[in-house]
């Protein structure tokens, strides 16, 4: 899978190309120039996503382009309302990489769902299993589906479920409090030899990051 | 007004249109078209007329000038001009409220004519399949000279470019007298405090080290810098407003307008060109800032069409664009300077 980058000067471009420090070969995996784009990514969080997004792409097969963007003024769920701008765009399938955080699930879910309502989308057809939610969808005329991805480990014992629930299980990070500032308290120490894991080890990506990469095959008609 | 471009086997474009707003702004990656087109509205007055550039070609021609923006080793000729250097007519067309005014270069051999739609008094006439086709210049795929009518056949326009910046200081060196006459540059020099910490009293002309010319900025205590030594941004903008002022033309091209203008020129630019649309004036530039886009044409938002451009197969598409539409798609994330895929 191959990333074009909707905004190739924003952070997430930047923080994805800066997976070459850990000899991850970036110019394999980020298109600079595409014909078409009709699939899409779109973080809901930023950082570390982002560069997650790069290692799975890394490792998930095809030459199939998706693009990826982070919306600039909203974050979390909110990030649903700038749906219809890429719908409009001609994207017909979108990837929503977002964190779980002290939500349960099945009210996650409905809060999307309501936003998508809110703004016009009708939600035909829905599958849910384990954090990856499915939505064939319809606006107007179009048809379009909208998959869910959301971040973290019922495993992992935090006050707010991310993807940091992830990076702190791949690099044995005793979590405290919860795995965001766990992960960000010992980043410096950790980060470089978890990345550089993950380049290595394709196998250890598909246990550490399940949904994500559910979601990625989901995306790229590989599932 | 020129509301809409079109050209055809024009340097690099096949094939394209372009509607034109009182101000226009060509945003695009680069190789997209860009400076083609603020190229060939430089080029349809009359290629043959003098403008204030100089070139080391000994000829001021608007010709020379394009010549001199792409030159590269040693050839010498304007094949160039022709689509994949090798096109037998390569055409330039413009809607000028409402009238067709057409430019043509035609090829025959390394004869390269140059042609209108226009009634003027033509230098001859080519005959081309039993066709006998008025010509008014004339130049070569293999030499620089050019001849012809030097008049203009439409309103003046006047390219401004950061890559013809030495090209206008020698212009200015060599009409430095009628120019100075005018008090253009007393004017441009008031203009130009206004973004700089220093006063400027005028510009002058004085021996530099080894006793040769150079253009000053006269500072208010009676210093002076020499104009080259001033930063890009404050030089280019007074080389636009002395070369504005002498020219006065009907339409101002300005290619590559970022390079280096930090907000404040910006906004003193914006200021400008809401002057010279007020009078009547149009204005097209091209730029990758979106900086500038947001600046310039939130100053004049309801005068300004943003176009992204784009190049593909040598065929030129744009897709406009209001000043919401960039603020919605940044918000949304995307850059709209890298959204062909989407957009066009």
């Amino acid at each position: 899978m191959r990333l074009s980058f909707l905004n190739p000067e924003s952070r997430t471009a930047i923080n994805v190309t800066r997976l070459r420090k850990y000899e991850y070969e970036t110019n394999k995996i980020i298109v600079d120039w595409v014909k078409s784009l009709v699939t899409l990514v779109v973080l809901a969080d930023g950082t570390p996503d982002d560069q997650m997004v790069g290692v799975l792409s890394y490792h998930l097969n095809g030459n199939q382009v998706v693009g990826v963007v982070k919306p600039t003024e909203r974050t979390h769920l909110s990030v649903l309302y700038e749906l219809k701008v890429y719908l409009n765009l001609g994207i017909n399938k979108v990837m929503v990489l977002i964190d779980q955080e002290d939500l349960p699930l099945s009210n996650l879910f409905g809060q999307a769902e309501d936003i998508m309502k809110e703004i016009g989308i009708k939600l035909d057809t829905k599958e849910e299993k384990d954090r990856v939610g499915v939505y064939q969808c319809s606006l107007a005329s179009k048809k379009f589906e909208i998959i869910i991805v959301v971040n973290g480990l019922s495993e992992v014992c935090t006050d707010k479920h991310s993807i940091e629930d992830h990076l702190t299980k791949a690099a044995g990070i005793e979590v405290k409090g919860n795995s965001k500032d766990s992960w960000e308290t010992l980043k410096s120490k950790h980060e470089e030899e978890v990345f550089r894991k993950f380049k290595r080890k394709r196998k250890e990506i598909e246990k550490l990051f399940p949904q994500q990469v559910s979601g990625f095959k989901r995306l790229t008609d590989e599932h | 007004m020129i509301k809409q471009l079109t050209v055809r086997n024009f340097r690099g474009i096949k094939e394209g249109t372009l509607e034109l707003s009182p101000l226009t702004v060509l945003l695009g990656a680069n190789n997209s078209g860009k400076s083609t087109i603020l190229e060939a509205l430089f080029l349809a007055p009359n290629p043959c007329r003098e403008v204030p550039y100089s070139t080391p070609f000994g000829q001021n021609k608007a010709l020379n000038t394009v010549y001199f923006l792409h030159q590269t080793l040693e050839y010498k000729g304007y094949a160039f001009l022709l689509h994949n250097y090798t096109s037998d007519l390569s055409e330039i067309e413009c809607d000028i409220n409402g009238d067709k005014y057409s430019l043509r270069f035609i090829k025959e051999q390394n004869n390269i004519y140059v042609c209108t739609n226009k009634n003027i008094d033509n230098v001859g006439t080519i005959t081309l399949k039993n066709l006998r086709i008025p010509y008014f210049g004339r130049t070569y795929t293999d030499s620089l000279h050019s001849d012809g009518y030097t008049k203009l056949l439409i309103g003046e326009t006047l390219l401004v470019s950061p890559n013809l910046i030495n090209s206008c200081y020698r212009y200015l060196s060599q009409n430095w007298a009628p120019i100075i006459n005018t008090g253009i540059m007393r004017k441009v020099a008031k203009d130009a405090s206004a973004l700089s910490p220093e006063i400027y009293r005028d510009l002058t002309m004085e021996p530099f080290v080894g006793g040769q010319l150079d253009i000053y900025a006269y500072l208010e205590d009676g210093r002076r810098i020499r104009l080259g030594d001033l930063g890009e941004g404050i030089q280019s903008y007074i080389i636009a407003k002395i070369l504005y002022e002498w020219v006065e033309p009907e339409v101002l091209l300005w290619d590559d307008m970022e390079s280096h203008f930090n907000p404040r020129i910006l906004r003193n630019i914006a200021e400008w060109f809401s002057d010279l649309l007020n009078h009547g004036k149009q204005v097209i530039l091209s730029t990758h800032s979106l900086e500038a886009v947001k600046v310039i044409a939130g100053v004049n938002e309801e005068e300004t069409g943003i176009y992204l451009t784009s190049l593909e197969d040598s065929i030129f598409k744009a897709k406009k664009l209001t000043l919401s539409d960039v603020e919605n798609l940044e918000k949304a994330g995307i850059d709209p300077r890298t959204a062909e895929a989407f957009l066009l």
